[in-house]
């Protein structure tokens, strides 16, 4: 289905361009599709010729300028995508007032611009990674394919940028993997341990531990409730202060403290007029404690 | 939801029973005239919203949500509603009931 609409998007002036993807999508799903099925081992130490070892301060400052330079290209790339797609939309405007049929209305400009900032996915540019990882799916390439890409990407985001909003923003589409048609469970898993480990922000540390909790149960490991269990402590204990680990200290309080059974943690609190009243004060009656509103 | 919980706490009035709200409107002034127009009795915490801190703390999903908690402070049921709810706080004033009754033989 993905794949017929992205081949209906090649009109005769985007010819050249799907040409090009076209034999990029060729190679790619020949080489990295074999990678995939290589051991983990071989695949973790493949992608890694341009990363500096951080102990070679000449090699960081080269690192660090290619990637200034890299920036720049992104950002030609983007304004260039801005204009491309004002234009789209201009054209898509006058195809409707023509009241021309869907069909003939002109071809999105996306396709014509992966090649570009794939080319900069790959020398390991972060913005253009995260936009490569989100517009892959829509290239109408084959499966095997997209995820080898994928996975190669997230790689270097994780082992790269981990420190980086680029890898933020990864992190929410790292999250929603591990389900059929995307990257296996097990390698988001392992993807977004390895963001967890890589990064020195404990914001992200968080956003990357939350956010594995999710391929996780997806992942029908036997050990994954225990492992989910363990995350949201460490969450809750390590990360207090984020908004993460606010929300696995409420969940745990949900799962654990406020079962049946349970005596109900006693709160003290205000009223709307102002008056405090501890939930304690009714202890000798039945309550019935109710979370409402009108709104 | 409101008319069920009026009737409740209007059936159990001299009874060991409370109906403890915790109340997640945004608008303090709106909900204080809500409260005077469908004359509603019981006593609610403020929050100021559904992010208010009990919500987060008590880890609150959905509305309404309910607990029901025994004389002792117990969580005995959880998001009982319509008859449910009736049968739950019945079943525990009883309990207390016979607590009393057993105490009082002594």
């Amino acid at each position: 289905m993905i794949r017929s609409d992205a081949n209906s998007h090649f009109g005769s002036a985007l010819l050249r361009g799907a040409l090009a993807l076209v034999l990029v999508a060729g190679a790619l799903a020949a080489a990295p599709a074999a990678a995939l099925d290589a051991p983990r081992e071989a695949r973790t130490e493949q992608p890694k010729p341009e990363q500096a070892t951080p102990s070679d301060p000449v090699a960081v400052e080269r690192r660090a300028k290619e990637l200034a330079v890299l920036l720049e290209r992104w950002r030609a790339n983007e304004t260039a995508m801005g204009e491309d797609y004002k234009a789209w939309r201009a054209a898509t405007q006058d195809a409707r007032t023509q009241g021309l049929p869907r069909e003939q209305w002109p071809a999105s400009p996306l396709l014509g611009w992966f090649a570009k900032n794939e080319e900069l996915a790959d020398l390991g540019q972060p913005d253009a990674l995260v936009w490569c990882v989100q517009q892959v799916s829509t290239t109408g390439r084959e499966l095997a394919a997209i995820l080898a890409c994928k996975d190669r990407w997230y790689g270097k985001l994780v082992a790269e940028h981990a420190d980086t909003s680029a890898l933020e923003k990864a992190l929410v589409h790292l999250r929603v993997e591990g389900s059929p048609g995307s990257l296996p469970a097990a390698r988001a898993i392992e993807l977004l341990e390895q963001a967890a480990r890589n990064s020195t922000k404990p914001a992200i540390q968080a956003k990357a531990l939350s956010a594995l909790i999710e391929p996780l149960s997806r992942s029908g490991l036997a050990d994954a409730p225990a492992r989910r269990k363990a995350l949201l402590e460490r969450l809750a204990k390590d990360y207090g202060e984020t908004v993460e680990g606010q929300r696995a200290k409420a969940t745990l309080n949900g799962e654990v403290v406020l079962t049946i059974g349970n005596v109900a943690p006693d709160f003290t609190t205000k009223d709307a007029e102002g008056v405090e009243f501890k939930l304690s004060d009714y202890r000798g009656k039945v309550v019935v404690l109710d979370f409402w509103g009108f709104w | 939801m409101i008319p069920h919980e009026k009737e409740l706490v209007e059936r159990l009035k001299n009874k060991p029973f409370a109906l403890v709200g915790v109340n997640t409107d945004k608008d303090k002034e709106y909900y204080k005239r809500q409260v005077a127009v469908h004359g509603v009795t019981w006593r609610s915490s403020w929050q100021g919203g559904t992010n208010g801190p009990l919500c987060r703390e008590w880890n609150v999903r959905g509305y309404p949500t309910i607990y029901v908690l025994d004389h002792k402070g117990v969580i005995r049921f959880k998001n009982a509603r319509g008859k449910e709810l009736d049968a739950a706080v019945d079943k525990l004033l009883k309990e207390l009931e016979d607590e009393e009754k057993a105490k009082s033989a002594k």
